[in-house]
């Protein structure tokens, strides 16, 4: 089978280009759909890998430490991102528990986990060991990864309950607020150079 | 270079169909490979997913999953989605009463976001995703970027319904205190979850390509 890397084919309806370079911050976009193509990267291997690894910090201090707390008469009560998935289990609403650990906690774990091991390998201009199946689930996981929708939904609680009882944000809150910032600039870049890491059995088109 | 450069976009000029020039885009790693086969070809050589020319029973499968998300919609909607108790008395609520509640307090903001994500956004997929399947059947050529455009919106902002199921479990969570206050969620809000997940999987299921397709096959 040819292959053709130097050609790009929009995802949104199928038109062929040449792939050219583009500089930090621009974009090639279709010219039949409007689509993006790819973006011009900020970032060079060795920052993205920094941008990670500072993310996978963030994750773990959002999930180690309370993202709310209440109190009420003398009473208190915190939850981590953890607990917040548990309190559907013990309910009607069990079904959904799982569900929503995997959403807000899995699937941005193994997303950092895997870029960090992909990007580790390509600051080494390596392919990672596994850097086919790695990359194969990073694409699968990129629509189910919810980070900042759980930050949002915080936002949302702590306001609901504010006018009942006396509410204030955990350190988890504001990890959680930087993991949300990091996410979308280290999930978003560019795959291709990683993808040009592995070299292919087949004639060049 | 700089006359290419207008508004931060590199020129790029189409070189026609992919699938009519016989070549097919890895849906994983994006490499441009030659057709070989019918609709079902070879893996593809770097990342070894399978290749197809267009998603496999894209329309049938969206239609299943949009109007399953459609039908649960409806009990998501009309089953209470918490259970509160304060100080002895308990209440149920649902999507809308909540909502409701909201405004009427004044909060008119978190009104807002709470019904932009739990109503507004499942209800523009439906229409959205809705439409494209009907203009798709009846190989509409007119207002095919708007359509483009429509569907990768709905792409972005589907996730953003899950707030509330997120939010209902943040409050089960934090309010527990036996005898004074507690909070547990109810089953309209597992509705109101798999009316999520079932539009976000229509949307991954809807290809897009079959949009620009022409009367004649290409």
């Amino acid at each position: 089978m040819k292959i053709y890397p130097q050609q790009v084919i929009c995802k949104h309806c199928d038109s062929l280009y040449t792939r050219k370079p583009v500089r930090p911050g621009e974009a090639a976009q279709c010219q039949r759909c409007r689509a993006v193509l790819y973006r011009g990267s900020w970032l060079s291997l060795e920052q993205w890998f920094a941008l990670t690894v500072t993310a996978a910090l963030f994750f773990i201090i959002a999930n180690l430490f309370p993202v709310l707390e209440i109190q009420f008469h003398g009473q208190s009560q915190a939850t981590t991102l953890a607990e917040t998935a548990m309190a559907l289990a013990h309910s009607y609403a069990s079904p959904l528990a799982i569900p929503v650990a995997l959403l807000i906690i899995v699937c941005p774990c193994l997303q950092i986990l895997l870029l960090s091991w992909v990007l580790f390998h390509a600051c080494r201009r390596k392919a990672a060991p596994g850097f086919a199946p790695a990359m194969r689930l990073l694409a699968g996981l990129a629509p189910w990864s919810m980070a900042e929708v759980a930050l949002l939904s915080i936002l949302i609680a702590a306001i609901k309950l504010s006018g009942l009882v006396s509410i204030t944000t955990g350190p988890g809150t504001w990890a959680l607020l930087g993991l949300c910032l990091l996410l979308p600039v280290i999930n978003h870049q560019d795959f291709h150079p990683l993808w040009m890491l592995k070299t292919v059995k087949g004639k060049h088109g | 270079m700089d006359a290419e450069n207008r508004k931060g976009e590199a020129r790029m000029t189409p070189a026609g169909q992919a699938l009519s020039l016989g070549l097919v885009r890895c849906h994983v790693c994006g490499l441009a490979c030659e057709h070989v086969g019918g609709v079902h070809a070879l893996p593809c050589p770097r990342c070894h997913a399978p290749l197809h020319t267009r998603l496999p029973d894209s329309l049938t499968q969206t239609w299943a999953l949009l109007l399953t998300g459609l039908l649960l919609y409806l009990p998501a909607n009309l089953l209470p989605v918490m259970y509160n108790s304060f100080a002895g008395r308990g209440s149920e609520s649902t999507i809308l009463g909540g909502i409701a509640v909201f405004w009427a307090s004044g909060s008119y903001g978190i009104a807002i976001v709470i019904f932009t994500a739990s109503v507004l956004v499942p209800c523009a997929k439906f229409g959205i995703l809705g439409g494209l399947l009907i203009a798709t059947k009846r190989r509409d050529v007119s207002g095919r970027v708007r359509r483009s455009r429509l569907f990768r919106l709905t792409e972005h902002i589907g996730y953003w319904s899950m707030l509330d199921v997120m939010v209902v479990a943040l409050i089960a969570a934090l309010v527990q205190f036996p005898g004074f206050s507690t909070a547990e969620p109810r089953i309209g809000i597992v509705f109101f979850g798999a009316v999520v997940m079932f539009t976000l999987l229509a949307a991954m299921k809807f290809d897009p390509r079959l949009l620009w397709e022409n009367n004649k096959h290409e």
